[in-house]
């Protein structure tokens, strides 16, 4: 298949509100190739959740409005289809899992049940074939004694175990893309990894496209192969994790990976901070965004919006004043 | 000040008018309630008699104001009791602790284990004097939930550390409990008390239906209703009339009673 | 294991305590009990009679005492005028209250319970406003009241359905269903605001959960979601409340049986009131708040059974 798998093109969603339109992601643009792991970084309030969430259509249908832009999943603008259509595409084509793995199991119905409910409605396996599978399925993803455990109630089952079983239901029908918002932020360190390498090792497996979203810069060092800044609504700056860790120009991308704690550092100096709010949604400040925190603000920041620059093949930001290249 | 919504100011207009009606019944220029007229056997209503006449010829409209006087001493005298009472147990069972709250609890319990109905209908059997009794039949059967509630509210309090330091520095029970206590107390016993109001209104129409509730010649809503359901036919609105001002005086009730649950639920929240 | 057994010692603590309560109901009549318990049909040697039967000359104590052995060997004494023993005729009603709580439950849920799942499912849709005020108007009204205003309509104008009159189940099913329609529904329609808030209440704080949220994800269709997903975990407290209920209702039947002439345990009782007849009443008293308190019994249980988090590993 030639192309990309998934293009996001100007998408905006914003919540009417009783007291204003919050305008949550207001203009996100990229493409994701099959196989690819992409990460989403930024604050809390970012939009990086309601950005994904628009992708897969699960936003809550009082106040949000999906206010313009696309998103093609191979070739096909999901924003166009009818809520019956856009459900075969979720589970099957597009799976998501979320952060707190505790909240993410129906706490009344067995592991085995919860699998097995999504396999009926996508597949056309018979309730003994689908159990069948679910068992594989546990298996794949690490879970010892998976035939007892299909038996079993969540409430039994550590955060590292839900979340495997977790991955467990999202890949049951093989969906081409797997978006995974903040999946290891409620785990233990060590656990985190595990649930990371299994990540990586069933997307190489199933030949899955990957979106990570999270806050964690170690995890998308580790996992990702492109990476967006998102900040305010917007990504401000998109390119190779390589190029984002080593050469980021925008200079919020630069205060991020400056507050990252770093081990060689003496223990004792100070942890650079950004200073302030990420701005209100409903009313943001006209021109760039975070101009109101940036130590290298300039006039024309605070008037007109920055333009995307390129910065290198693949390499995207948006930011007057960036990072001297050197 | 924040407006009130229309439905909860129409009901309150409504509660005011009842409440007036039922004060002054006896200056109110209205026909006797009891007095019966065998020429006005179940007249429909007309301009002399808002709500016509009931099978003795008695006026229905006067009937109902008067029933309602019954129905509010009830209600008001039985939440007085359940609250006081109620109260002052749940107060001394969660402030004191020990052997004092495991008795209390005990109590509540063994009441608890009565079908209320069950429990009122059994103690208005006795002989004695009826308004009495169902005020206090009615209050006994409070009394349980509302000790639950005051205890859980005192417990609450008293987990606040300003009453360890309090203590502490030598302030008497007595004093903490009227100072402190109370005042935080009130407003979660007011919204209890339009409900037990709210309540005792609709088992005093289910106690004088079944007759066990003030007897004739004094006019109350379930006995009106039972005395009249054998002409309903011809003479629906003896019946429906004060079935009708009894709904929308109770609904009213609820109306306010849900929207002080609303305040009082916000402040907690913004607190 | 120990928990299990404070529960049941808890229990026939509350069993004894009601039946001292019962007991005190007419042993603290004013008066002369034996003179009262026999009201017209009272002689001299009657009383004297009585007064030996019931020990009346001995100790509140032992008075109670003989009167609990009795109670425990199915003895709660006997109707003055009919003579018949009170533990029959309440057993011959029982069937016909158990019949109308049984369905009234059944009909409460189904109109709740569709009610109920919309309303959280669509909240603050006008469908849901329409509802809650439902649910408040019928909250604002008594049970007889309801009962009333079904008869006018169905059975004395419209005549579909009888007002009074019960027809036992051997002598047609039909019939006997029949009869049952109205108060039902007068029954039914108080319980249904209780149950559909509660449902309501907590559908709508299921549905913000993170496994919902997971299974939309996973493109699983409406009312799979709402029935198979959301239903169960939001349907707990629901059971509760229905047990509890039911019990409630062996005493608040009372009302609705005596107007639509359903002989039931409830119309027995305001029966035996009316009669003076103080030891029934007592009888059945002890009967109705004794299964009062087996029924909530029961529905602790089978909320244990039911939820799976209260259920240990390996069982006791």
């Amino acid at each position: 298949m030639t192309g990309p798998l998934l293009e996001v093109d100007d998408l905006q969603t914003h919540f009417h509100l009783p007291h204003g339109t919050l305008r949550a992601v207001d203009g996100v643009s990229f493409t994701l190739d099959a196989g690819r792991t992409l990460g989403i970084v930024g604050e809390s309030g970012s939009g990086k959740s309601v950005l994904a969430r628009s992708i897969i259509g699960l936003l809550p249908m009082a106040q949000a409005r999906k206010a313009g832009g696309r998103v093609l999943f191979a070739g096909r603008d999901l924003r166009q289809l009818s809520e019956g259509q856009m459900r075969q595409v979720r589970g099957r084509e597009i799976a998501m899992i979320f952060q707190d793995p505790l909240t993410s199991l129906n706490p009344v119905l067995t592991i085995g049940r919860q699998i097995v409910q999504v396999l009926r409605q996508h597949t056309d396996l018979s309730t003994a074939a689908a159990k069948v599978r679910a068992v594989e399925l546990l298996n794949e993803v690490g879970i010892p004694d998976p035939k007892q455990r299909a038996g079993e109630y969540a409430h039994r089952m550590s955060g590292g175990m839900r979340q495997r079983i977790v991955i467990a239901i999202a890949l049951a029908c093989n969906p081409r893309l797997l978006i995974a918002d903040e999946p290891t932020t409620a785990l233990d360190v060590t656990v985190q990894a595990q649930i990371l390498d299994l990540l990586r090792r069933l997307q190489d497996r199933h030949a899955m496209a990957l979106i990570l979203i999270t806050h964690n810069l170690g995890v998308v060092a580790e996992m990702c192969d492109d990476v967006a800044v998102m900040y305010a609504g917007r990504i401000v700056e998109q390119a190779p994790v390589g190029d984002i860790l080593e050469r980021p120009r925008m200079r919020y991308t630069h205060a991020l990976l400056q507050s990252v704690p770093d081990i060689d550092n003496p223990s004792h100096a100070r942890l650079p901070v950004i200073p302030g709010q990420p701005p209100n949604l409903i009313s943001p400040p006209v021109g760039c965004r975070f101009a109101p925190r940036c130590g290298f603000r300039q006039d024309r920041c605070d008037t007109d919006m920055p333009p995307h620059s390129e910065a290198g093949a693949h390499h995207r930001f948006a930011c007057f004043n960036p990072v001297p290249e050197h | 000040m924040r407006r009130y919504p229309l439905p909860v100011v129409v009901s309150l207009a409504w509660l005011v008018l009842v409440a007036l009606a039922t004060l002054l019944a006896a200056w109110l220029p209205m026909q006797d309630p009891t007095k019966q007229s065998l020429l006005n056997m179940l007249a429909p209503p007309s301009l002399e008699r808002w709500f016509g006449a009931d099978s003795l010829g008695r006026d229905v409209f006067s009937r109902t104001i008067h029933g309602f006087r019954i129905s509010f001493a009830v209600s008001f005298g039985a939440a007085a009791v359940g609250l006081v009472f109620g109260g002052a147990l749940g107060i001394c069972a969660g402030y004191f602790r020990g052997w004092s709250e495991r008795m209390i609890l005990i109590g509540v319990n063994i009441v608890l284990a009565f079908p209320p109905l069950v429990l009122i209908i059994a103690m208005v059997a006795y002989p004695g004097e009826a308004l009495l009794k169902v005020v206090l039949a009615l209050g006994i059967v409070y009394i349980p939930t509302v000790t639950r509630v005051a205890r859980a509210n005192t417990l609450l309090f008293s987990e606040k550390e300003f009453v360890t330091a309090a203590r502490a520095a030598g302030m008497s029970d007595a004093r903490l409990i009227v100072r402190e206590l109370l005042p935080n107390l009130v407003p979660v016993l007011l919204t209890y008390f339009l409900l037990l109001v709210a309540v005792g209104v609709l088992a005093e129409a289910g106690l004088s239906y079944l007759g066990l509730s003030v007897p004739p010649p004094v006019p109350t809503l379930g006995q009106m209703m039972a005395s009249e359901q054998a002409n309903a036919l011809e003479a629906p609105h003896a019946i429906f009339f004060p079935a009708g001002m009894l709904f929308l005086t109770i609904f009213a009730l609820n109306l306010v009673g849900e929207e002080v649950q609303r305040r009082i639920d916000d402040r907690a929240g913004t607190a | 294991m120990r928990r299990w057994l404070w529960s049941v010692a808890g229990v026939v603590g509350t069993l004894l305590a009601v039946s001292v309560i019962s007991f005190l109901l007419v042993a603290l009549l004013p008066g002369d009990v034996a003179v009262l318990i026999l009201a017209d049909s009272a002689t001299p040697e009657r009383v004297a009679a009585l007064r030996e039967q019931m020990g009346l000359d001995q100790p509140l104590h032992i008075r109670y005492l003989q009167w609990l052995g009795n109670v425990l060997s199915g003895d709660l004494g006997r109707a003055i005028h009919s003579g018949e023993a009170t533990l029959d005729v309440i057993l011959s009603r029982l069937p016909v209250t158990l019949e109308l709580i049984l369905l009234t439950q059944i009909v409460a849920l189904g109109v709740a319970m569709p009610f109920g799942i919309w309303s959280a499912y669509r909240r603050g849709s006008s469908i849901d406003t329409a509802t809650l005020v439902g649910c408040l108007a019928l909250l604002s009204t008594p049970a007889f009241v309801v009962g009333l205003f079904l008869i006018y309509i169905f059975a004395l104008n419209l005549q579909w359905l009888p007002a009074t009159g019960f027809v036992p189940l051997h002598e047609g099913v039909g019939a006997n269903l029949q009869g049952f329609v109205l108060p039902v529904v007068s029954l039914a329609l108080i319980e249904v605001p209780v149950y559909l808030r509660l449902l309501r209440s907590e559908m709508i704080g299921t549905l913000q959960q993170n496994f919902i949220a997971l299974a939309r994800g996973m493109g699983l269709p409406t009312w799979r979601i709402l029935l198979e997903n959301a239903l169960r975990p939001s349907s707990l407290n629901l059971i509760t409340v229905v047990g509890i209920n039911m019990g409630r209702l062996m005493g608040g039947a009372i009302i609705i049986e005596q107007m639509f002439a359903l002989p039931g345990v409830g119309q027995l009782l305001v029966q035996s009131i009316y009669q003076q007849e103080y030891l029934m009443t007592q009888g059945i008293v002890l009967f109705v708040a004794t299964m009062f308190i087996i029924i909530n019994l029961l529905t602790d249980l089978v909320y244990a059974l039911v939820d799976p988090r209260l259920q240990r590993d390996g069982g006791h």
